[in-house]
């Protein structure tokens, strides 16, 4: 226990010190939302990766392929084909020139310079602050729960400690600190990471001999699944299953196309000088994502033969049937004791680094796009406004901290990606891209995909329905799927991701209204091409 | 394929490694690459008052 407790206090000592440094480099408001747009590549790189992965990356949905196995690997592919090399080279370069040319601090601020809009800037800022806090809380319950059980601290204790260590850090420091300290978090998960590859594959006696032997194991594999469409670890699942379209729609589509219009990363396109060192941030990140969730999902995997030849258990068995265990059950029980300390470390630091990009995002988005820009406040005080929006954005998440139930972690996070995808990519892409994209086809893409995923989210998708209880309260019935004919298309609804619907749905709302609207000012189009 | 028994799933599987390679070659490819960007703000830095240029 001693020697935990001091490991904790040098990991908060750097912490503290990369984000006193951030606080001192600190003078205006670009430095405070962009980082005073000169930011290293391996920070701007450490800091996206690690803010994209938080715990739950690792525990969640490390844990859910020890219950689905391989397949969630083509989550892992897009986390790094869309959400690195996609993302940086076709995203990422035009953001940062679009944002260059048009001054813009923030992504909905981006976006509503880009079709002269207050309305969509207000708007995106007011979605970005409303919804964040609920994602925000639920990395935030993960890890205060999981210091509870490995250190044995109370758990509210843990909460209000951790919120306030990351409040002294986000609201003086912004930007900086967050980045500094996201890329010294990241490369600590990097090292513990690979330490659990290499420890995983040579204790299963090497890559292909780890994989026959999950292969084998598929018998094993609990009936419940096997009812649900599941072959196998390595086999996979049958086709348009209800688990099939659990994990390729809500798993690997929703979180892995999401990730390109979410505000917290497409930020940091814009905290950077040039395309140079977006070019070198595609390296670092390519590393970075594979070493994450790639690990995650193989290990989580695997960790059903380690066990199986250990305990004669699978490891949801081993786990009493609560996945969010699995990963850290094996790191207690199958790594050395060292690792276990280490490991605890870095998930803190996956805790750490996205919950504070989040609450900077929320401030931000609050303070400058909400309130200077959607409310037309004026531009006084925006470094105040700002960080004021820091600590509101901090408080709201500490009162869902202690409403929201503990299994919460996943749910939130699709949600979150999942809503901002069907509000803001369509609008986000086609903005950097074409450019008859209209300010009207911008507003109605914007708001439609809001309210079709909301629709979704509330009436539909059972996973949310059913948890919110909104469905049940007015219709009597979890989704409203379910009255459908069972195995028909309405019917699979309730399993598939709002996303489905909603994403298309504000993609072509975007084109139709666009092409139907009045073009933009030729003169404000080439201001926002000028640097393209 | 590599003990995977879905040939899906083994594709999956080995596009991670190659996504990761294709990331790796092209920032090693475009290192220096710094894109129209910098020119034009290197043109403006020249009229910076002394000492705030780059």
């Amino acid at each position: 226990m001693t020697v935990k407790i001091i490991l904790a206090l040098v990991y908060l000592a750097v912490v503290f010190y990369l984000g006193y440094k951030g606080w001192r480099e600190t003078r205006q408001a670009s430095d405070y939302m962009l980082a005073g747009r000169q930011m290293n590549p391996y920070v701007m790189a450490m800091s996206y990766g690690a803010t994209f992965i938080s715990t739950s990356a690792i525990i969640g949905f490390g844990g859910a392929a020890a219950l689905f196995g391989f397949p969630l690997l083509w989550l892992t592919f897009l986390n790094i084909f869309v959400g690195i090399f996609i993302a940086m080279v076709f995203f990422g370069k035009r953001t940062r020139r679009m944002g260059v040319a048009l001054d813009s601090h923030t992504f909905p601020e981006l976006l509503g310079q880009r079709y002269q809009s207050r309305f969509i800037q207000g708007f995106s800022g007011a979605v970005v602050f409303l919804f964040i806090p609920v994602y925000a809380a639920a990395v935030l319950i993960g890890i205060s729960r999981m210091l509870e059980v490995s250190l044995g601290i109370n758990y509210y204790v843990v909460l209000l400690g951790f919120v306030a260590i990351l409040a002294i850090y986000v609201i003086t420091g912004g930007l900086k600190a967050v980045m500094y300290t996201d890329a010294f978090q990241g490369s600590l998960m990097l090292v513990m990471m690979l330490i659990l590859i290499i420890f995983t594959y040579s204790t299963l006696g090497g890559v292909t001999e780890a994989h026959q032997a999950l292969t084998d194991l598929a018998p094993q594999m609990p009936a419940n699944l096997k009812a649900g469409g599941m072959l196998g670890w390595t086999q996979g699942a049958k086709p348009f299953t209800p688990l099939w379209l659990v994990i390729y729609t809500t798993i690997i589509y929703g979180v892995g196309i999401g990730v390109l219009a979410q505000p917290q990363l497409a930020v940091r396109y814009m905290t950077v000088a040039s395309d140079r060192q977006l070019n070198r941030a595609v390296l670092f990140g390519g590393i970075f994502i594979v070493l994450m969730t790639g690990v995650a999902f193989v290990v989580g995997a695997l960790s059903n033969v380690v066990f199986f030849r250990e305990l004669g258990k699978i490891s949801v068995a081993v786990a009493g049937g609560n996945i969010d265990k699995i990963i850290p059950l094996y790191v207690t029980k199958v790594m050395p004791d060292w690792f276990e300390i280490l490991f605890l470390l870095a998930m803190l630091a996956a805790a750490m680094s996205t919950l504070s990009s989040q609450f900077h995002v929320g401030g931000t988005s609050l303070g400058r796009d909400f309130y200077e820009k959607g409310l037309a406040s004026g531009g006084r005080g925006e470094l105040r406004m700002s960080r004021l929006g820091v600590g509101i954005t901090i408080l709201v998440t500490l009162v869902w901290g202690l409403l929201l139930p503990p299994s919460i972690i996943a749910l939130a996070t699709a949600f979150f990606f999942g809503l901002c995808a069907a509000s803001f990519l369509p609008a986000y892409f086609l903005g950097l891209y074409w450019k008859g994209m209209t300010r009207l086809g911008a507003v109605v893409s914007i708001v439609g995909g809001f309210a079709t995923s909301f629709f979704f989210l509330l009436f539909v998708h059972t996973k949310e329905s059913a948890a919110i209880g909104l469905c049940k309260a007015t219709f009597g019935v979890d989704s409203l799927a379910q009255s459908a004919a069972q195995g028909s298309g309405w019917w699979l609804l309730q399993f598939t991701d709002p996303n489905i619907i909603a994403l298309p749905v504000s993609l072509i709302l975007a084109v139709v209204v666009s092409l139907a609207s009045p073009k933009m000012d030729q003169k404000h189009l080439q201001l926002c091409w000028r640097n393209l | 394929m590599l003990g995977i028994a879905s040939p899906e799933l083994a594709l999956a599987y080995v596009l991670c490694i190659a996504a990761s390679v294709l990331c790796i070659i092209y920032g090693i490819v475009k290192w220096n690459d710094s894109g129209p960007l910098t020119e034009e703000l290197r043109d403006l830095d020249q009229w910076a008052p002394e000492g705030e240029g780059k």
